[in-house]
């Protein structure tokens, strides 16, 4: 999954992006609003996490202009803010979800999958693909009951393919949604990284999840 | 609190009022009406005894009285020349001795109060006459009629209980009408109650409406309307404070609690949790700052604040002051001059605070690459950056006022550390301006307002 972290206090923009990076997300982070904008509009992320006081554009004019811009990416307000008035011009110009400063990074992490989920109309935070398990709150993978062992970005690679599962992903959509900007736009990395992910998975398994399409990307899920 | 009534204070004072004026106009009335009716009875009275007087006359046989008058409630005493005294009264000629003091001594006519034969009050007229004369040689005769007064009496007492029978029935008349009249006119006062029940301090922004009020209530509620204005004012202020003293904490604590939470979620390197114990050791510092502010101000603000003059090393105090922004100024390329050089007479720990939000404010705001210089003279500190220049040199004083509202500084900029330094000053009875150079560079000057005696003097 990939989040733009929106947020100018340096240690917190820092922080968030370290966690989130450690648990799988491709991770995008600023401290001016006028970048946060250019960065949300440009790049297709799942999840915004977005600073309402920010430097040069505002926190809640940053929302409104992607929503005026047609851009539906969930998007968790951080304030410091917790006045009612605050919360309730923050939902109504189209914020998905709300946090108040000082927050539980745990909870930041639920709210972040509860908003990945519901993008990708999924209820439950356990995703199956046949006999393939993927537990999304403890990152864990199972297939057949057995534990998989994934590296960080092989999971992520493996969540975004089960979250669009039985649908053709291309190589650049999978690249937009599980590197982040930062990371060299590299068709080799990509590919290493599938073919590391389907000897885990399909290796020594009768039925293959992870299919090719020529040309076109990936599709995970049983053969049609 | 005293239980004055408008009301009942208008309603006690008219009734006042009106009762005297009744009272006043009920008794001249009463006796205008008395003297009337006596008048009236003591000139019929006397025309009466005329009457008798002209029934007495004098012939050979001497004085006599031609056919007794008919009497009713009459007394008629007759003192003839010869000292023969007559008496008249129904069914007899009894002593009439209680009537007159003989001989005749009184100077007819005359009129005086008596007590009649049977023990009734009565009215008596003496008059003088010279009986009709047939022979001639009549010598004068006094007449004494006395009669019963309980008609005049009786019409009397009832007048004056009419009097004092209506006199009371249109007081309390009154006394109600005014009551309900006063009570009628002082009804805005009650809306206007009712209408201030309404705002407390959520809905301060609620302003009493000037045109149903009557005339006399404007200029209060022109001033409960400006009270109102200052209160809402305030109280917005008040509110924004909170919120932004809220946010100034909050952040940082954010900070650090993400910093930590993340920290610790998996196994780091040493370099990483050094890293992470260093970051979350400035965030401890500018906390530590930031309550300071708070705290000063909020003595401050309570008055609670005593200045302990001693000598200060300028020179080292700036040092000691600039300190915590080395760090900061260095990774924005700002350079730094320290050319204060003064020992001065002044409260060092004030004088910490003040120096140490100037010097942070500049180093927060200075353009990258840009310098900073603090230099002293024995009347002022001044404190020069190399911009950008001040968007407002006045305002940046107020509390809460920043240059940018989105700006999400840390602690000591959060618009508490410009208005705290220059609360501090005056404490201290020094100024502090701020002013944009031209050449795009800013000074903040602390100068004495008051220059005592002493020598080190700032």
């Amino acid at each position: 999954m990939r989040a733009l972290v929106v947020e100018d206090y340096e240690v917190l923009r820092e922080s968030l992006a370290k966690g989130l990076r450690d648990q799988g997300y491709a991770v995008d982070a600023t401290g001016e609003g006028q970048e946060g904008l250019w960065y949300a509009e440009n790049h297709p992320y799942d999840v915004v996490i977005l600073d309402l006081m920010l430097p040069g554009l505002g926190g809640l004019e940053l929302l409104r202009e992607l929503r005026a811009a047609g851009n539906t990416t969930p998007v968790l307000v951080l304030t410091a803010r917790d006045a009612i008035e605050d919360r309730v011009t923050g939902l109504d110009l189209g914020a998905d979800d709300y946090m108040v400063k000082p927050f539980a990074f745990d909870e930041l992490l639920a709210r972040l999958r509860a908003l990945v989920r519901r993008r990708y109309a999924h209820v439950d935070a356990i995703l199956r693909i046949a006999d393939l398990e993927i537990d999304t709150r403890a990152r864990r993978v199972r297939r057949a009951g057995d534990v998989v062992a994934l590296s960080a970005r092989e999971y992520a690679l493996l969540e975004y393919l089960a979250h669009r599962s039985g649908h053709i992903v291309s190589r650049t959509e999978l690249w937009d949604h599980a590197y982040d900007e930062a990371a060299e736009p590299n068709s080799n990395v990509l590919d290493v990284h599938i073919s590391h992910l389907r000897r885990k998975i399909d290796d020594g398994r009768e039925r293959k999840l992870i299919h090719t399409k020529r040309g076109q990307g990936y599709v995970l899920g049983e053969e049609p | 609190m005293t239980t004055y009534s408008l009301r009942r204070r208008l309603v006690l004072v008219m009734t006042g009022v009106m009762m005297t004026i009744f009272i006043v106009v009920g008794v001249f009335l009463y006796a205008g009406v008395r003297d009337a009716a006596w008048q009236q009875h003591d000139d019929g009275l006397r025309a009466r005894a005329r009457a008798f007087s002209a029934l007495v006359e004098h012939s050979d046989d001497g004085y006599e009285i031609e056919h007794p008058p008919e009497l009713r409630d009459s007394f008629v005493e007759v003192v003839l020349p010869d000292g023969h005294v007559d008496v008249w009264r129904r069914g007899g000629k009894p002593h009439f001795a209680a009537l007159v003091a003989r001989p005749v001594s009184i100077q007819p006519p005359q009129l005086i109060d008596v007590t009649l034969p049977d023990g009734r009050p009565g009215r008596a007229v003496v008059i003088r006459f010279v009986p009709r004369d047939e022979i001639g040689g009549a010598e004068p005769a006094a007449l004494i009629l006395a009669e019963d007064i309980e008609d005049v009496a009786r019409s009397l007492r009832w007048l004056a209980t009419l009097f004092i029978v209506v006199g009371i029935a249109a007081l309390a008349a009154i006394t109600t009408l005014v009551w309900w009249i006063v009570g009628r006119t002082l009804r805005p006062l009650d809306k206007l109650a009712q209408s201030l029940d309404t705002i407390d301090e959520k809905r301060l922004a609620t302003r009493i409406a000037l045109d149903e009020q009557p005339l006399e209530l404007h200029a209060p509620i022109r001033r409960l309307n400006e009270l109102l204005d200052r209160l809402e004012t305030s109280f917005a202020r008040e509110r924004q404070f909170t919120a932004d003293v809220s946010h100034e904490l909050r952040t940082p604590l954010a900070g650090l609690r993400t910093l930590l939470e993340v920290t610790a979620l998996s196994e780091r390197t040493t370099a990483d949790y050094r890293a992470a114990l260093a970051d979350a050791h400035r965030i401890v510092l500018q906390l530590g700052t930031l309550v300071e502010n708070l705290l000063v101000l909020a003595r401050l603000d309570a008055g609670h604040v005593a200045i302990h003059s001693t000598d200060v090393d300028l020179h080292e105090l700036v040092d000691e002051c600039w300190q915590p922004n080395a760090e900061i100024a260095a990774s924005r390329a700002l350079s730094f001059r320290n050319l204060a050089s003064t020992t001065l007479s002044l409260d060092r720990e004030k004088l910490r605070i003040v120096l140490a939000n100037l010097l942070a404010n500049a180093a927060e705001y200075t353009d990258r690459g840009g310098w900073i210089e603090v230099a002293s003279t024995d009347s002022a500190i001044t404190i020069t950056d190399s911009g950008p220049p001040l968007p407002d040199e006045h305002k940046i004083f107020d509390r809460l006022w920043r240059g940018d509202a989105a700006r999400s500084g840390i602690g000591v900029h959060c618009g508490i550390g410009l208005s705290l330094a220059r609360s501090l000053c005056t404490a201290m009875s020094l100024s502090l301006t701020a002013e944009n150079c031209g050449d795009g560079s800013v000074r903040f000057t602390c100068m004495r307002t008051r220059t005592p005696s002493a020598r080190g003097t700032l």
